[in-house]
C-alpha cells in the first residue's frame, strides 16, 4: 500500500466521521460538540485537498483549495455559532469554490457536488450576513445537509482515487496515446 | 463511469440530499438535552410544590416580541418562587437562541428540553416542550405521540422524575395537535400509556387542545384528576387563545385547552388557578406572555 492510499484512506475514514457527526448535528442539534468533531475531522480531508494541488495549481486555486486547512479549525473553535458566522460562511464558500477548481479535471462528481455546496455556503451567507428573516432564512440550512453529502462523497471518491500526482490515463477525457 | 455520468450521479445525490433536508425540517429532536441537576440555584420559600404550566407561544416566523415576552415569563417564575415549570412550544431561534436555556439560567433551575417541530441546524429554528426544575431530574423520557394530519407536525411528550425533598414526583409536559378527535383521543391514549401508574405523584402538564367536555378527556378524567377543575372550578375558564399579543385586557380569552393533571399516587392540591390572564404593562403599551394563559397550581406532597 503506498503512502499516498494510507494518507487517502485515513482522511477519508475522517470524511466519514465528519458526516456522521454532521448528520447527528442536524438530526439532534443541541450539543456543539457534534459541530466541534464534525470540524475538526474534516482537517485531514482538507489537508490532502490543499496538498494535492499545492505544486500543481495555479495561485489563487491553490490559496481557495487551502483554505479548508482554516475552515475546519475556526468552525471547531466557533462551534454553535459556525453556522451563523457570516464571516467563516464566506470562507467555507471560497473553500468549496478551490475545490471545485480543483477536482474539475480528475474528479467530476467531487467538482459538481463542491458547487452546489459552494451554492447552498453562498446562500447562508447571505442570509446570515444580511439577516434575512424567517422563512427565508431557512434555506440556510441547506448548507449543513449538503455539508454530508459533500464529505460522504469526498470520502468515497478518496479512496477511489487515492491523492497524488494523476497519471494521463486516470483523467477521464485526455489523450492516453503519445503525442505525434 | 464516465465524466458526464459521474457529474449526473452527483447531481443526482444532491437532489436526494434537498429531499433530506425536507424530510429533517420538522423532526422531532433524537433525544432530550439539558442539565437534569446540579443547574439549580437560590432557596425555595417553604411550602408546598409549586407547579407552573404554560404554552409560552414560539411565535415562528414573527417571533412577535419574543424577548420581551421571555422577561415576562422570568419575572412570573420569580414571584411564584415556583419549583416545576412545565414548558410548550419553548423556542431557539438565531436571534435568542435557546430559550429554555435563558428561562433556566435566569430562575435558577435545572431543564431539560425535546424539540418537538423544526430544526435548529436544519431552518434555523425548532419548538419543542421542557421541564424546568428546582429538584434535581432522573429518568428523563420522552415519547413521540401520534401525529395528526400535517406532516411536519409532531407532538411529542416529555417526562422527568423530581427528587423532591419529600419524595419523588413526576412531571410531564405536553402539547396534543387539535386536528380531529380521533387524533386527540390517539395522543391522549398514547399519553396515558407514557405515563403508566407510577406508585408516586405525577403533575402533568400540557396544550391539550381539546376542551374538557370531548370524549377523550371526559375518559382521562376518569383516571387522573383535572386540578384545575377539581380543586377551583370558579376558575376552570378559558386559557385561549389571544392573536395578538399586544392586545389590550379587553380581548378575552375564548377556550381552555391548557390543564395540569395529577396521576399516579395521591396528592393534596393546596391551591390552583390560572395565570397570566391579562396582559401586563410594558411601556406604552400592553404585552401578554402568550397567546394562552398560563396555570399554577400548589401541591402537597407531606404524608
Amino acid at each position: 500500500m503506498t503512502p499516498c492510499r494510507v494518507v487517502g484512506g485515513f482522511a477519508a475514514l475522517c470524511a466519514l466521521g465528519a458526516a456522521a457527526a454532521t448528520a447527528i448535528d442536524l438530526l439532534q442539534d443541541a450539543d456543539p460538540r457534534w459541530t466541534t468533531a464534525a470540524n475538526l475531522l474534516l482537517m485531514p480531508l482538507a489537508a490532502v485537498l490543499a496538498a494535492s494541488v499545492w505544486r500543481t495549481g495555479r495561485r489563487l486555486v491553490r490559496a481557495l483549495a487551502a483554505l479548508g486547512v482554516v475552515v475546519g479549525p475556526l468552525g471547531a473553535v466557533l462551534g454553535d455559532h459556525a453556522g451563523g458566522t457570516w464571516w467563516w460562511l464566506a470562507l467555507e464558500t471560497a473553500w468549496w469554490v478551490g475545490v471545485t477548481q480543483v477536482s474539475w479535471r480528475r474528479r467530476p462528481g467531487l467538482a459538481v457536488i463542491s458547487a452546489l455546496a459552494a451554492a447552498s455556503a453562498l446562500v447562508a451567507t447571505v442570509v446570515t450576513g444580511l439577516t434575512v428573516a424567517e422563512p427565508i432564512a431557512s434555506a440556510a440550512g441547506v448548507r449543513v445537509a449538503m455539508t454530508i453529502a459533500w464529505l460522504a462523497w469526498a470520502s468515497v471518491d478518496l479512496v477511489a482515487r487515492p491523492p497524488g500526482r494523476p497519471k494521463a490515463a486516470s483523467i477521464p477525457g485526455a489523450a492516453t496515446s503519445p503525442a505525434p | 463511469m464516465t465524466r458526464g455520468r459521474e457529474a449526473a450521479v452527483a447531481v443526482l445525490v444532491c437532489v436526494a440530499t434537498l429531499g433530506m433536508w425536507v424530510l429533517v425540517a420538522s423532526r422531532p429532536g433524537l433525544w432530550p438535552s439539558g442539565c437534569e441537576r446540579g443547574c439549580a440555584t437560590g432557596e425555595r420559600v417553604p411550602g408546598p410544590v409549586r407547579v407552573v404550566q404554560l404554552n409560552m407561544l414560539h411565535g415562528f416566523p414573527e417571533f412577535d416580541r419574543l424577548p420581551g415576552r421571555v422577561d415576562l415569563i422570568v419575572a412570573e417564575v420569580l414571584r411564584l418562587d415556583a419549583d416545576v415549570v412545565l414548558l410548550e412550544e419553548v423556542p431557539w431561534t438565531v436571534r435568542t437562541g435557546g430559550v429554555v436555556d435563558e428561562l433556566a439560567r435566569r430562575t435558577g433551575m435545572n431543564h431539560v428540553f425535546r424539540r418537538a417541530n423544526g430544526n435548529r441546524r436544519g431552518i434555523l429554528f425548532e419548538e419543542g416542550d421542557a421541564i424546568l426544575s428546582r429538584f434535581p431530574m432522573r429518568d428523563v423520557a420522552s415519547a413521540e405521540l401520534p401525529r395528526g394530519t400535517d406532516v411536519f407536525e409532531h407532538r411529542i411528550a416529555l417526562a422527568a422524575t423530581l427528587d423532591t425533598p419529600w419524595g419523588p414526583l413526576g412531571a410531564v409536559a405536553t402539547h396534543l395537535s387539535g386536528d380531529s378527535a380521533d387524533v386527540s383521543a390517539a395522543q391522549i391514549e398514547a399519553l396515558r400509556r407514557f405515563v403508566g401508574h407510577p406508585r408516586y405523584p405525577v403533575v402533568i402538564g400540557g396544550d391539550f387542545n381539546a376542551h374538557g367536555d370531548s370524549p377523550p378527556l371526559v375518559a382521562l378524567a376518569r383516571e387522573w384528576t383535572d386540578v384545575l377543575g377539581r380543586a377551583n372550578p370558579a376558575d376552570a375558564a378559558p386559557t385561549c387563545c389571544v392573536d395578538d399579543v399586544t392586545a389590550p385586557p379587553d380581548r378575552q380569552l375564548g377556550e381552555r385547552v391548557d390543564y395540569v393533571w395529577l396521576a399516579g399516587a395521591t396528592a393534596r392540591i393546596a391551591g390552583v388557578h390560572r395565570i397570566l390572564v391579562q396582559p401586563l404593562r410594558v411601556g406604552d403599551g400592553w404585552l401578554r406572555v402568550s397567546d394562552h394563559a398560563g396555570l399554577f397550581a400548589a401541591i402537597d406532597l407531606t404524608r
